[in-house]
């Protein structure tokens, strides 16, 4: 587990990968629901399993994975916040549903910043695993604030159902040839255990023809590169700033969240999505959290 | 003169211009001053990024738009083409130490082996020819230098190794030095003592010596000189 925020930007032309929550919605909420501001650090957990003791009261919040989450031994809802008085033990399970799980709490988690940014990218030496034992601290004084606020809820609609998850809307470039188009379209993918925060492997029902490299150019969060091997990559927060490989399109931002997680063998489709309307959902989405 | 020949859009927020089909270093230079250019004067854009042949740029999808970003890219172009011949644009120069020491450059026996030349040689031809910064990307403060030598040209690795801090690898036509330790395929001919990328340098300019279209060169030290500069062994 480590510490995530929006992200790390403008620092692409030195090689610096932009890092951030990979769920981005999951991790927003988290701090949405706590009336935390835009910047604000949450826990990003993946595949879950973890324990918390608290040591100071105060207020949380759980999005994200589906991991059974209990305070004391009972259980508590994700999507939501919860109250937290010092000794308790906040617990997880491994994640049944998503892969990704996140913890908020009230006024942020303290993590170093390091080029504008506190989102961890192990691969840049920029924040650290957070190990066992370790005392991880909240930002501010918020623990000392009124502990009487009423649990607080994602509203229905916006809490994703990441096992229905079965099509992943992409959009695609005029200069693609047809054929090709229609076969990635075509095609059943399966999403490889071998994903990392630097990109997800994909393995498709049918082999896709090869596509000549191209000369190392940027690539952008949700590109999908075709390597060689003819099985896709979608390259997520982590990722180089630059490569080399043919790209086939990008997936939608907005449904990244559902992407990243989808676990390891499910299968689905990608679909087509205009550039606007994918603009259009992307830039609600940005206003409403005031990114 | 700098032409946009293709403008591709990526995502809702990245978009590509580009200027030329294949790496040339007067238009790397061209193409990273206008980058500088963009970063300064485009509303809205989050990166910038100069990338050999074409200019990558994401913006923020509520601060402006992709056709907003292209118009006024090409404004800039216009300016920037008209004004250069005025400005004679300076080239940074950098001077790096390197120790081509056997303890720390692990293949450069092989290589010259390979290229059956001996070891002084290879360090020789290596450390006489002037680089230019292609682009900086796969790590932070990880820049591509063009300018090697034929005569040392090798692919890379088949297999990637842990690389060191501070290595300098070659691998087909560029070379390079690895800012952090981390995994890669290059041949490793020397290490430079110098630190590459440092987020706590006090001004922006000092993070990292490079940028795009400078001009660098690896000056020999000896084994004492290289531990004094920081270097370990």
């Amino acid at each position: 587990m480590h510490f995530q925020d929006i992200g790390r930007y403008g620092w692409s032309y030195l090689g610096v990968s932009q890092g951030g929550a990979v769920d981005m919605h999951a991790h927003c909420w988290a701090n949405y629901l706590l009336g935390n501001v835009k910047d604000s650090v949450t826990l990003e957990v993946a595949i879950g399993n973890a324990s918390w003791e608290v040591l100071v009261d105060g207020e949380i919040s759980l999005t994200g994975a589906e991991v059974d989450a209990k305070l004391d031994g009972v259980a508590i809802s994700n999507w939501s916040t919860h109250m937290v008085c010092k000794g308790q033990v906040l617990s997880i399970g491994y994640a049944r549903v998503g892969c990704y799980a996140y913890l908020g709490v009230k006024g942020g988690f303290k993590a170093e910043e390091v080029l504008g940014s506190r989102s961890t990218v192990i691969r840049n030496e920029m924040g650290q695993w957070i190990k066992e034992g370790e005392v991880i601290e909240v930002s501010c004084d918020e623990q000392n604030q009124d502990l009487t606020s009423a649990q607080k809820l994602t509203p229905e609609d916006y809490v994703p159902n990441y096992e229905e998850c079965c099509e992943i809307r992409v959009m695609m470039p005029d200069s693609l040839e047809v054929s090709f188009r229609e076969e990635f379209l075509n095609n059943i993918y399966r999403v490889s255990p071998a994903s990392d925060r630097m990109g997800r492997k994909l393995e498709s029902h049918i082999e896709l023809p090869q596509l000549k490299g191209i000369l190392s150019e940027g690539v952008s969060l949700g590109c999908i590169q075709l390597p060689p091997s003819g099985q896709p990559i979608v390259l997520l927060n982590d990722r180089q700033t630059q490569g080399g490989y043919e790209k086939v399109g990008n997936v939608a931002r907005i449904d990244l969240p559902n992407f990243v997680q989808m676990r390891p063998g499910t299968e689905f489709r990608f679909t087509p999505i205009s550039y606007e309307l994918a603009t259009q959902e992307w830039r609600e989405f940005t206003e409403f959290f005031g990114l | 003169m700098l032409e946009i020949i293709r403008r591709v859009r990526h995502s809702e927020t990245t978009l590509s211009f580009y200027f030329i089909e294949v790496v040339d270093d007067e238009i790397v230079l061209e193409i990273a001053d206008l980058t500088k250019c963009v970063r300064d004067n485009v509303e809205g854009c989050i990166e910038v990024v100069a990338c050999g042949t074409s200019m990558f740029v994401e913006f923020h999808v509520v601060q402006t738009d992709a056709e907003k970003v292209t118009r006024e890219v090409i404004d800039l172009l216009d300016k920037f083409n008209n004004s250069k011949h005025e400005e004679v644009t300076e080239v940074k120069k950098i001077e790096l130490p390197v120790y081509y020491g056997a303890e720390v450059a692990v293949d450069l026996a092989m290589l010259a082996e390979e290229k059956k030349l001996t070891v002084d040689e290879v360090v020789k031809i290596h450390s006489n020819a002037v680089y230019k910064v292609i682009s900086l990307g796969f790590a932070p403060g990880f820049a591509y230098l063009s300018g090697l030598d034929e005569r040392l040209v090798i692919p890379r690795m088949s297999t990637p190794k842990t690389v060191t801090k501070g290595s300098l690898g070659i691998a087909d036509r560029q070379t390079a030095v690895y800012p952090k330790t981390s995994p890669g395929g290059w041949v490793i001919i020397g290490n430079c003592p110098v630190e590459l990328f440092d987020v706590r340098a006090g001004n922006v300019e000092e993070i990292s010596p490079f940028e795009v279209g400078a001009e660098v060169r690896f000056v020999p030290v000896s084994r004492d000189e290289f531990i004094k500069l920081g270097g370990q062994l």
